[in-house]
């Protein structure tokens, strides 16, 4: 319960196994995404109608925004900066994955380990990072070292926590068996607690691939740096507003794709574990 | 001599449990190194910790927390409740009505996917750089965690409750408040513990920004000072800000949702 519990919602519209919904079949799921689309084109319809009668140049019309879109993604300003502010967020992502699971394992299989930085991490953990952000640019200047640190900073926390938590509750049984079967301690961390704990990681994983772009969209939001957040932020400033709206949309999409890629993989390490999720 | 390696952690650790001394030491190391460091190094990032206690004792009591630490606190107090209520009543129409959530589902999707600081140069542009942008910021970033749990819990009633309900003659509203409700208070809880860390990113950012006062516009302004010690202070305050907000949220948790510890 504690996990973030996006895919509940989520996982439903996909191919998740439904208990709570005998019918979801072919033909219901259809209808529902006809529905979901229905609302996207009246919802877009009518934003249209309003922005065109109030005129308000805050407000742009939705079709003065695809055509900025389409105007910034064939001038190529737009896909540079996408493709910055992803390069950031993944490699903040995957450093923090990977010096996560690592003390994750420790800590969680370490009560002596756990209870010497106890006090410092729970510290840490909920302060904000993007407090962080301004001494990072002190420190580091403007550029993507900055972005990616703060990323990388702000994504260790789910991820070493959920993998903590999930080596912790490993089946003691599986250990000891593997511990029998005369398996060296690194050994079971690495065949019998890392599977048994990757739900856990997973889950900390997906929770901070969305920490990691907020992150990232903040730094280059402060720092102009490029990426998108400088995108936007650039836009505003030279109240070009359909771009900056266009670039809103394609920070959404970005997410979207993201936690879709985060879940992809997710579905595809843990296709044994199917049943956790529902 | 297999048998002599065993994980500490198991049921009988080798080494017996930790003293309960053992999580004080590395912060009260860090803290002396912070202080020798600082007064050793003479870097200007290292501001020793006496410097930094200094600064804090003598400047933010009560400057800065009237002029900055409590705007930050309410904003983030009105937006936090504000998105709360709204997420909690929309995520439980759209999950008591499959109808509702058909049309509206990849909608709040690609919301939920949107990163709130997205938003943020929007909100400056439409509203300026007063309190009604910082609130509606902070509102935009819990509002869809908040909701799509909610919409999880109401989804997951078991709809012979909600029947059952009904059948009495309750109405829509009644059943509701009486039996939707309770049933999907954990799930709204969990949905609000997560959306506490970002109402408190989302306060910060909103300030750093710009603007004329709150923690984050402290920590910006201090840094175009070049005051370290006073950003030290403010990191520290909005640590222990954290700590304290979330020990808060599961004293209350705690108290609201004891009967549902084993659910």
């Amino acid at each position: 319960m504690t996990a973030v519990l996006p895919e509940t919602a989520a996982s439903s519209s996909e191919s998740g196994p439904q208990a709570a919904r005998p019918a979801a079949g072919g033909p219901r799921l259809r209808r529902a995404g006809l529905r979901g689309l229905v609302f996207v084109v009246v919802l877009i319809a009518v934003l249209q109608v309003i922005t065109t009668l109030i005129g308000s140049r805050y407000f742009p019309r939705p079709t003065q925004i695809a055509v900025a879109l389409v105007e910034q993604l064939g001038d190529g300003a737009l896909v540079v900066a996408l493709l910055g502010t992803l390069g950031s967020a993944l490699a903040g992502l995957a450093l923090a994955t990977v010096v996560g699971v690592l003390a994750g394992l420790l800590l969680g299989s370490s009560a002596w380990a756990f209870a010497v930085v106890k006090w410092v991490v729970e510290f840490l953990r909920p302060l904000p990072s993007v407090a962080l952000v301004p001494f990072a640019i002190l420190l580091f200047g403007v550029g993507s070292t900055t972005t990616i640190l703060a990323a990388f900073y702000a994504s260790l926390w789910p991820v070493l926590f959920n993998t903590l938590y999930g080596v912790r509750d490993t089946d003691p049984v599986a250990v000891d068996s593997a511990r029998t079967f005369g398996l060296s301690r690194t050994q079971v961390l690495r065949r019998v607690v890392l599977p048994l704990a990757l739900p856990n990681v997973l889950t900390g994983v997906r929770v901070a691939s969305a920490i990691a772009l907020v992150l990232t969209i903040t730094v280059e939001l402060l720092t102009a740096a490029g990426g998108v957040g400088y995108f936007i932020s650039f836009m505003q400033a030279a109240i070009r507003t359909p771009e900056m709206y266009a670039g809103v949309l394609v920070v959404g999409v970005l997410g979207y794709l993201i936690a879709l890629g985060v879940q992809a993989i997710e579905r595809r390490l843990l296709f044994w574990n199917r049943r956790e999720d529902s | 001599m297999a048998v002599a390696v065993r994980t500490p952690t198991r049921r009988r650790p080798r080494l017996g449990a930790p003293p309960r001394w053992l999580p004080a030491v590395l912060p009260v190391m860090l803290l002396a190194l912070w202080e020798i460091g600082g007064q050793a190094g003479g870097s200007v990032y290292l501001p020793p910790l006496s410097r930094t206690l200094r600064v804090f004792a003598e400047t933010w009591f009560p400057d800065v927390v009237v002029h900055d630490v409590l705007p930050s606190l309410g904003r983030f107090a009105a937006g936090f409740l504000l998105a709360a209520v709204i997420g909690i009543v929309l995520g439980m129409a759209v999950g008591m009505s499959r109808t509702l959530d058909d049309y509206l589902r990849p909608t709040l999707e690609f919301l939920r996917a949107l990163p709130a600081v997205a938003v943020l140069p929007v909100a400056v542009f439409v509203l300026g750089l007063g309190t009604s942008m910082r609130i509606s910021v902070i509102v935009f970033g819990v509002l869809f965690p908040v909701l799509v749990n909610a919409a999880a819990g109401a989804r997951s009633v078991r709809p012979e409750r909600v029947e059952t309900a009904r059948m009495f003659g309750l109405s829509r509203f009644a059943t509701a408040r009486r039996v939707v409700l309770p049933s999907a208070l954990p799930m709204i809880s969990a949905g609000l513990r997560v959306a506490l860390p970002i109402a408190l990113i989302m306060m910060v950012v909103s300030e750093l920004v710009g603007g004329q006062n709150g923690l984050g516009f402290y920590l910006t302004y201090q840094q175009q000072n070049f005051d370290i010690p006073a950003m030290f202070a403010a990191v520290i305050v909005l640590g222990v800000l954290g700590n304290l907000l979330n020990a808060a949220y599961a004293a209350v948790e705690k108290k609201v949702l004891h009967w549902a510890r084993h659910a």
